[in-house]
């Protein structure tokens, strides 16, 4: 177009400046070059931004191959739900809480971390349960896990949970709600998260077990006092009156060969099969790294829960 | 075709995406405008958090702000892109903040890259970045070599076996390529008559 003429008459200096290999003293050499070159300095004039940018450019990144099935994913399943349902609650455990504890405001007083350590060992909320014969890389036992009845022991984890989340922000899902004004938001002038404080955040694609053509993702966020986790599913079916669907972290625990099992709570489905729920928990994803999505009955000792949905952390 | 009709048609057509989107049409506008924008939104998060796992919680939350916000585009003065970016910097924006929020500011302060006080030249970076794969591989290869070699054009000239004055040639003819592509990013500042 314009200048190709033009700027085939540089002299190779031209492109060693602009793409910023020369040697200081021939720099300057250059800079003198430049006052009785015009081809030089028109070279210089059209690519000098260019250049700038070249030279500055930051390391690639490639985002993960899955990324964009995962989000239009999970726009479907939020859709799904504002269409057909009605929507779960941002807390379901705060809401579910016998006792919440008073708190102040989030910002200023975050609670101390649970004990954690607690969480390696069997406890109420934990359990431990055989190892199945393979555990090498496929978490998800297809069917047959005994999983006994805990209904009850969740009330002490959900008494935690809501305190905990009265107090941390429930990340990235509240500012959904919340639009700012496009054109004129500066990072001056950003709002803030709820009050809490993004430390980490992990992801877990849940990949459909045997039989099953469920899909779904989870992203947990640290915060004070534990781990919000927004769990978003697709393709679930509804259950019978009475079953819900659990969520379960599972890491190898201090014993060796016997998993542990934490709950990150249970929600259910509508006709849709799609949720969008924020669940609260103390169990780090980071050590507990597979997470199982099952189809449970309370009160029936008996009865085996199925794994719907299975996936790994990544960190 | 000049590259500012290409870049006023493919704003049109992403328009009309947001504008499926906005009427509830999900699957396929969101696919697409996925496909186009991730790798960019990606790039932009991963830049100004830094730090990858963030930046995708980031593009995931520009998506959803996209389903939710499409209504309010604007066909006669919005542009996708601008749009899109403009979601992405409130977005990354609040999760900085929310990094930050809490005790030990100052500490995780150090920890996030500065921002900017503009998104241009990240932007500018990005729409580099991108055109540098559509460089024909001679060019891009004479560029490589000096921007991460550090080679001058005789010692490019040399490496390849090729004449000095052609190595220039494609180093500049390279440039003035990508220099396009950075007229295209911002329709009608650097290009003329495609707003």
């Amino acid at each position: 177009m314009t200048a190709d003429g033009l700027i085939d008459l540089a002299h190779p200096e031209a492109a060693d400046w602009l793409l910023g290999t020369l040697e200081p003293a021939a720099a300057a050499e250059f800079g003198d070059h430049l006052a009785g070159c015009g081809d030089c300095r028109t070279a210089v004039a059209e690519l000098g931004h260019v250049g700038r940018v070249l030279q500055q450019l930051p390391p690639a990144v490639e985002p993960p191959p899955d990324l964009a099935a995962r989000i239009v994913d999970s726009v479907l399943a939020a859709a799904a739900g504002d269409r057909t349902e009605v929507h779960l609650p941002r807390l379901p455990a705060a809401l579910l809480a016998p006792r919440p504890r008073p708190q102040a405001p989030p910002a200023q007083r975050p609670l101390p971390p649970p004990e954690l350590a607690s969480l390696y060992h069997p406890s109420p909320g934990t359990r431990h349960r055989r190892a199945p014969a393979a555990r090498n890389g496929t978490p998800a036992p297809a069917a047959g896990a005994a999983r006994p009845a805990r209904r009850q022991r969740r009330v002490g984890r959900y008494a935690i949970a809501a305190a905990a989340a009265a107090a941390a922000a429930v990340g990235l899902a509240a500012a959904i709600a919340f639009l700012p004004g496009l054109a004129g938001t500066t990072s001056a002038e950003a709002p803030v998260i709820g009050g809490g404080t993004i430390g980490a955040a992990v992801l877990i694609v849940l990949h459909p077990a045997a039989g099953t053509t469920a899909s779904g993702q989870a992203t947990a966020w640290h915060l004070p006092g534990g781990w919000s986790v927004r769990l978003q599913v697709r393709g679930l079916g509804q259950l019978a009156p009475g079953q819900y669907y659990a969520c379960w972290y599972a890491g190898s625990g201090n014993k060796s060969r016997h998993p542990v099992l934490i709950s990150a709570g249970t929600f259910s489905v509508g006709p849709s099969g799609s949720a969008d729920v924020s669940m609260w928990t103390a169990a780090d994803p980071r050590q507990f790294r597979t997470m199982e999505i099952t189809a449970e009955s309370p009160g029936d000792a008996s009865q085996h829960s199925r794994v719907i949905l299975s996936g790994v952390a990544r960190t | 075709m000049s590259l500012s009709d290409a870049g006023a048609r493919i704003a049109a057509q992403e328009a009309r995406l947001i504008t499926q989107i906005a009427d509830g049409n999900l699957e396929e506008p969101m696919q697409e405008l996925c496909h186009r924008y991730e790798k960019s939104l990606y790039g932009f998060g991963a830049h100004i958090l830094g730090d990858e796992a963030l930046a995708e919680v980031m593009v995931q939350e520009i998506f959803q702000r996209l389903w939710r916000t499409a209504g309010r585009f604007d066909l006669a003065s919005d542009s996708p892109r601008a749009f899109l970016f403009g979601i992405a910097r409130s977005v990354g924006a609040e999760i900085r903040e929310s990094r930050l929020a809490g005790a030990g500011r100052a500490a995780r302060e150090s920890s996030l890259p500065p921002l900017p006080d503009s998104v241009d030249p990240i932007l500018d970076a990005l729409a580099v970045r991108e055109a540098f794969g559509t460089l024909s591989a001679p060019r891009a290869e004479v560029l490589r070599l000096a921007l991460e070699d550090g080679l001058t054009q005789p010692e490019i000239a040399q490496r390849l076996e090729v004449p000095l004055d052609t190595v220039t040639a494609r180093a500049l003819h390279g440039m003035q390529a990508l220099r396009a592509a950075l007229g295209e990013r911002v329709p009608g500042e650097r290009g003329t008559g495609d707003g």
